[in-house]
């Protein structure tokens, strides 16, 4: 053989084998590469199968969302649609046909007389209980004789009523309800409303704006009543709590626990009520305000007999008051007759209502200096 | 029923005194623990020998607790002592220390207080107790026009107590925003007895008390008619006209200040007549005792701190204590009962 032929072959070899080597690299880091692209396809498969799980699933409460709104849209529809004849239901789980919006209406009690003026109804208002006593247009309507006072709330005369001939009479549940009977004996048209919680009331407004065709005014005070819930519970955002003893009699001392109208004013308006231990109404005792240390007392009254260092007096002269918050600070406040109508009537003026307690318990964050006595004069302190 | 020696009868008298003095003690060491809280007996012991460090449970128990627990305890002894005494003065065993129309009268007075303009707070017992006396009067001078005698006197307290519940009644639903006032006080309560309370009513109630204690052994007496009582020298008339007075008095000093509160004067001295017979020397000082203690426990339940509600009317929780052990004691010894 010749070296030259010799040098053909080895060198034909070193090619052969330098090209196997790298082409068995390439192989194995293309397969090596490979391995790793087909985990990630089947992890991206496995991902997209999720994915569209999760599309599904996204498919199915978007579906579930829109009958939800339908059903909602359903609820407002017939909250609001005052189409006659109409059966609705009231308090007592009576149902009640109307078959026009009507045009006598008396109004037993002063909530209910609130929410018939803020419907601008007072044209179909012909009788009112002798407590009515707000807005102020009822009493010159009163004083012209165009609406006359049918007696007391739990005193309602209804032989005055039923001269009157009103097509509709609006009732307190809690407090006259022993009227539904004789009323409706009398052929008269009668609805009961309760008031034991704003939901309620939101209630109560959208009914008589539903049976009396003033469905968007109806709206608009519900909606007003929301945003100010909201408004007030963003303004006191990580505010902490004020505690409050609210009391209606100074002896024995008559105070709201959980589960009523005014204990949820109170807590939207940042405040803790130190009697929601208990529930409902009732008599406390000066033992149990020393222990718990309200920093603010609130003292609401129809009528104030006394005056307001009579009212702080009686605070100071109890034992081991010196060392109550709501007294070391003079957190005494007395609301007397509108202030009181204001808190204690579960009608539209639930938005003052829960402004007016908000600036009582939180002055800083609104800004405001609250007169320790108020009376009529509340809507300059509500911010 | 084998006929009991004044003996026996002074022995099984001592025994049952000291029996219920020693319940009466525990009774108030305990009801001072109840309350809103609890506090355990060392911190009691602690306020009481002015070791307690905490000023606001020293102002909770000595502020509070001890004159609203001794203001119970009076009055139980008032009502009880009182309702013996009226039982006896009527010879009737339904009669309570209200049945001159006095619970009516005083509630009426009170809304009067709460109606009027300018009337303090502090003024309310002041009406309440002129009014129950006033009642009284009112009720004597009828008894005494229609001949005397204990069976006139209650119609008379009948007639003139439900013209005051009537008066009462159109107040409340005349009145606009003191009704609640009115209503809150009817329901009788120690929520706010105070010290001052407690020594205005006991200053005026004692001497009376104390008087008809010292006039049982007449009053034993009277039961056996106006003939018998004259043949042992006792002017029957001006006594009881005393003792009526004097309990009416005593009562309308409490009432005055913690309302109407029922059933003690009935059933006290009902209970301590089926343990003891009816000699009154031993009947009225054991019938304040029962009362005071019907009272206590009474109220000890409304204000415990177990209660989920509002504090509750005390004279709703004197029935529910009292009667089922009054049961009890009319099955068991009802036959040898006597007024």
């Amino acid at each position: 053989m010749t070296s030259t032929t010799n040098k053909i072959i080895i060198a034909s070899v070193i090619v052969i084998l330098a090209i196997g080597a790298v082409s068995a690299a390439a192989f194995y880091t293309v397969n090596n590469q490979l391995s790793t692209v087909l985990g990630q396809l089947s992890a991206l498969n496995s991902q997209i199968s999720s994915m569209s799980g999760q599309i599904n699933s996204l498919n199915n409460t978007l579906t579930g969302l829109t009958n939800a709104q339908t059903e909602i849209m359903n609820i407002i529809q017939t909250l609001i649609d005052s189409t006659y004849p109409m059966t609705i239901t009231d308090a007592a789980g009576r149902a009640i046909t109307l078959y026009s919006a009507p045009e006598r209406i008396v109004s037993g009690a002063p909530s209910v007389t609130e929410i018939l003026f803020a419907l601008n109804l007072s044209q179909q208002v012909v009788g009112v209980d002798s407590y009515s006593d707000y807005p102020p247009e009822l009493l010159s309507l009163e004083a012209t004789g165009a609406i006359q006072v049918v007696g007391g709330v739990s005193t309602l005369d209804v032989e005055k009523v039923a001269a009157l001939a009103p097509d509709l009479v609006i009732i307190d549940y809690g407090m006259q309800g022993q009227f539904i009977d004789t009323l409706s004996d009398l052929g008269l048209t009668v609805i009961a409303l309760k008031s034991d919680s704003i939901l309620v009331v939101e209630q109560n407004i959208l009914l008589l704006g539903k049976i009396n065709d003033r469905s968007s005014e109806a709206v608009a005070i519900v909606g007003e009543i929301e945003s100010t819930v909201q408004s007030i519970t963003a303004s006191l955002e990580g505010v902490n709590d004020t505690r409050v003893l609210e009391l209606m009699w100074l002896d024995p001392m008559y105070t709201t626990g959980s589960g009523t109208y005014l204990n949820e004013i109170i807590e939207i308006a940042g405040g803790t009520n130190i009697m929601a231990d208990k529930s409902g109404w009732g008599v406390t005792n000066p033992e149990e305000i020393l222990l718990k240390n309200p920093d603010v007392v609130i003292f609401d009254t129809m009528y104030l007999s006394m005056t307001y260092s009579e009212v702080f007096g009686t605070f100071t002269a109890l034992e081991g008051f010196e060392n109550v918050n709501a007294i070391i600070n003079g957190d005494v406040y007395v609301l007397t007759n509108q202030s009181a109508n204001l808190v204690e009537r579960a009608g539209p003026r639930i938005v003052d209502a829960i402004k007016l307690m908000a600036c009582i318990l939180h002055p800083d964050i609104f800004n405001v200096t609250i007169p320790t006595l108020l009376g009529d004069d509340y809507p300059n302190y509500i911010r | 029923m084998v006929e009991t020696t004044i003996r026996q009868k002074r022995y099984r008298f001592v025994v049952y005194a000291a029996v219920l003095s020693l319940a009466l003690l525990s009774l108030f060491f305990i009801s001072v623990m109840i309350g809103s809280v609890w506090f355990s007996p060392e911190t009691v012991v602690g306020v009481f020998f002015g070791t307690e460090g905490s000023s606001t449970i020293t102002s909770i128990i000595m502020g509070y607790r001890v004159p609203r627990v001794l203001f119970a305890l009076f009055t139980g002894l008032v009502l009880g002592i009182s309702g013996g005494v009226m039982q006896t003065l009527t010879r009737n065993p339904l009669a309570d220390p209200y049945i001159t129309g006095l619970a009516s009268g005083a509630a009426l007075g009170a809304a009067v207080a709460f109606v009027m303009p300018g009337i303090p707070l502090y003024a309310i017992p002041i009406f309440a107790f002129a009014g129950g006396i006033l009642m009284l009067m009112l009720v004597m001078f009828i008894s005494r026009k229609a001949g005397s005698g204990p069976l006139n006197f209650i119609l008379a307290g009948l007639a003139v107590g439900t013209v005051a519940s009537a008066f009462l009644m159109i107040i409340i639903t005349s009145a606009s925003n003191a009704s609640h006032g009115i209503l809150y006080w009817l329901y009788g309560s120690f929520s706010t007895s105070s010290w001052s309370d407690l020594w205005t009513a006991a200053f005026i109630a004692t001497p009376f008390l104390i008087f008809m204690l010292l006039k049982s052994r007449d009053l034993n007496i009277l039961i056996f008619g106006e003939d018998h009582a004259k043949q042992l020298g006792i002017n029957s008339h001006r006594l009881w006209v005393a003792l009526l007075l004097s309990l009416s008095i005593a009562v309308s000093a409490c009432v005055a200040f913690c309302g109407v509160i029922g059933f003690i004067g009935l059933v006290a001295p009902h209970i301590m007549r089926l343990l003891v017979g009816s000699d009154n020397r031993f009947v009225l000082p054991l019938s304040g005792m029962m009362g005071a203690i019907l009272l206590i426990v009474s109220d000890d339940i409304v204000r415990s701190p177990l209660n989920p509600l509002f504090e509750m009317p005390v004279g709703s929780m004197t029935a529910l204590i009292g009667v089922p052990f009054f049961i009890y004691l009319l099955i068991k010894r009802g036959k040898n009962f006597d007024l």
